[in-house]
């Protein structure tokens, strides 16, 4: 009797402690059992995927790695079984720094650096982020000195400006300056002042109606039509203005979605306290309301780089453009494959750091919004 | 307080707003004494919410009049920033900054308002957070508190910026039950010291307590006004009469 009473209490502790949830302790087993053989129509989608991977995995290894010519003077070395890597391999430096003057190189290499820079900074929490909008700000600035030259250096023809060099060029002065531009158009967008507001409203309209292609043309064909006699503006200098201007249009729009989905109570609040309309803005609205379109943003950023192959139209060579002219030459001519896959897995890498950043960030504002 | 000769702080006088075509104040007419504390009570839809929100011009209004401490508002914007400074407001949804810790909601206006060095702000913020009983929370992130403890950094964050007036928007209807008298503890007290305060509230506890004078509005009118004890004891107009049985009963 005594005993069978202390059996009941013992079975009461049991089911009040705290367990661990039983679906979080399965092994790999168990998650193949569950995830990929469940019911049948799961085990017969796996083994059909499972299928088609073993008879085309192997042969995609061979011919790009196995059966591939990596060394070689020109295309005899060339093996008819496998992939031939070499108008990539050969053409590397080329590709990378196009017709950039071969004794400045190393201010390509540097002007590199200062834009990867960019990503280690992006993801240290510790350092505080005032420094890191500094530099990122100060990064266009940077690079015009660099590349371009000038002022300290020697100036560089924008003529000479080619290959993966411009693709990151246009990409990393594009978006760090048509951020703030779309910030005003943003702002513009939602103000008081009708003349304002309808101006921002006209333009980012106007600018997202059009294709960018147009404005590209228009930008390289017209824009001698409108400047006065014996000014010229230079060919690769109009093209970023482009990229700049329309950027910024679509930007402005995600910003503003962003700075409607902040209650008004914010405005209100600093309102209350005497705080003026920019500090209102520098600080309360727009930290949260960039923190909400950080997906939109980088998704918009991961198209900016992949639109700079558009340049191409205006006889400016990027990585895409560069290729392509690899391909018509006598040389090279024929493997088209092999060479717009490089060129892919390279924009593939690019924007695959820029979306692991854009990962890494909604998990962090997801951490803070606790 | 009625019947001083003391210069009132607050004079609104035949205050009119709408909004669209709905005639949300209809020629109000209400002096505060500095020290005083009001109570304004009311049916939603009333209009109190618009006419505290008048006061520091959160709400723009068509007629009428409002001068604070001798600040007259109008299109004049210099007027308005030095009205705002001398008038703190704690919202029903507390509307602290969610991205800035405790501190920095605190100190944030008086940097850049009051021009107070860092070190002065920081000074002043933790004073006033221990006097809401909350100096231990000062760097965590709003989302990480109670709506209590919100709520009374709310107050603390306007108290910083030293208003000589307080404005008061529901500032417990937001709350769960276990944590308004917290909130009002911090009111109370408040009121003890003597700051003027208009408080749009239901909690009739604390309007018994320490109101100076209970305000009640309907359809945009001042419907009646009167010491706490006259009005919850004899209540004139019928719709006093309704609205406080209504209220009384839960």
């Amino acid at each position: 009797m005594n005993q069978n009473k202390h059996k009941w209490v013992d079975k009461t502790v049991a089911k009040n402690q705290i367990q661990p949830n039983p679906s979080g302790r399965k092994g790999l087993f168990f998650w193949i059992k569950e995830k990929l053989f469940s019911t049948i129509p799961d085990a017969i989608t796996t083994l059909i995927i499972l299928a088609l991977l073993i008879k085309t995995i192997p042969g995609i290894i061979d011919w790009a790695i196995i059966s591939a010519t990596f060394v070689g003077e020109n295309r005899d070395a060339c093996t008819d079984t496998g992939a031939c890597w070499l108008p990539l391999i050969n053409r590397f430096s080329f590709l990378v720094y196009g017709f950039y003057p071969e004794a400045s190189r190393w201010r390509v290499d540097l002007a590199f650096v200062f834009g990867v820079m960019v990503f280690p900074l992006l993801f240290a929490r510790r350092i505080p982020r005032i420094y890191v909008v500094i530099y990122i700000g100060l990064l266009p600035i940077i690079l015009w000195g660099l590349l371009n030259g000038g002022l300290i250096l020697d100036s560089i023809p924008s003529h000479a400006f080619g290959g993966f060099m411009l693709t990151f060029y246009l990409a990393a002065i594009g978006m760090t300056i048509s951020l703030p531009v779309a910030i005003m158009l943003a702002l513009g967008r939602q103000s008081s002042l009708p003349a304002l507001r309808w101006l921002s409203i006209g333009y980012i309209e106007f600018i997202r109606s059009v294709p960018i292609v147009t404005f590209l043309f228009m930008a390289s064909l017209m824009a001698q039509l409108f400047l006065p006699a014996g000014v010229e503006l230079d060919q690769l200098f109009r093209v970023l203005l482009v990229m700049i201007f329309v950027s910024a249009a679509y930007k402005a729009e995600i910003i503003r979605g962003g700075i409607q989905g902040i209650p008004s109570g914010q405005v209100e609040a600093a309102k209350s306290l005497g705080v003026g309309y920019w500090r209102t803005m520098l600080f309360v609205i727009l930290p949260q309301a960039l923190r909400n379109t950080v997906p939109s943003l980088i998704n918009n950023f991961t198209g900016l780089v992949k639109e700079t192959s558009l340049v191409m139209i205006v006889g400016l060579l990027d990585l895409t453009g560069l290729a392509a002219a690899t391909l018509e030459s006598q040389e090279w001519i024929g493997f088209d494959i092999e060479i717009f896959l490089g060129v892919a897995i390279i924009f593939f890498s690019i924007n695959m750091l820029i979306s692991r950043y854009g990962i890494f960030l909604e998990k962090d504002i997801a951490k803070a919004r606790v | 307080m009625q019947g001083t000769h003391i210069q009132p702080i607050i004079k609104i006088n035949g205050l009119n707003k709408w909004f669209g075509n709905f005639h949300a104040l209809r020629g109000i007419d209400l002096e505060v004494a500095p020290g005083e504390l009001i109570v304004i009570c009311g049916p939603s839809g009333s209009g109190k919410s618009t006419l505290i929100r008048s006061i520091n011009r959160l709400e723009v209004f068509q007629q009428g009049s409002i001068n604070v401490d001798g600040n007259e508002i109008g299109e004049n914007l210099k007027n308005i920033d030095a009205i705002r400074r001398e008038v703190g407001m704690v919202f029903q949804d507390f509307n602290l900054f969610p991205h800035m810790n405790v501190l920095d909601n605190c100190t944030f206006a008086q940097k850049y308002v009051l021009k107070r060095s860092n070190k002065d702000a920081e000074d002043i913020a933790m004073q006033f957070l221990s006097r809401v009983k909350i100096p231990h929370q000062a760097s965590k992130y709003p989302g990480q508190l109670s709506g209590g403890q919100q709520q009374r950094v709310a107050i603390a964050r306007s108290l910083c910026m030293m208003p000589k007036i307080m404005l008061f928007d529901e500032p417990t209807s937001a709350l769960d039950p276990e944590m308004i008298s917290e909130v009002l503890d911090v009111m109370v007290q408040l009121a003890n010291d003597g700051m003027t305060m208009i408080c749009v509230t239901h909690e009739m506890g604390f309007a018994k307590k320490v109101a100076d004078r209970v305000i009640f509005m309907d359809e945009g009118l001042v419907i009646e006004e009167n010491t706490p004890n006259a009005f919850f004891d004899y209540p004139q107009h019928q719709r006093t009469q309704q609205f406080l049985s209504q209220i009384l009963e839960n």
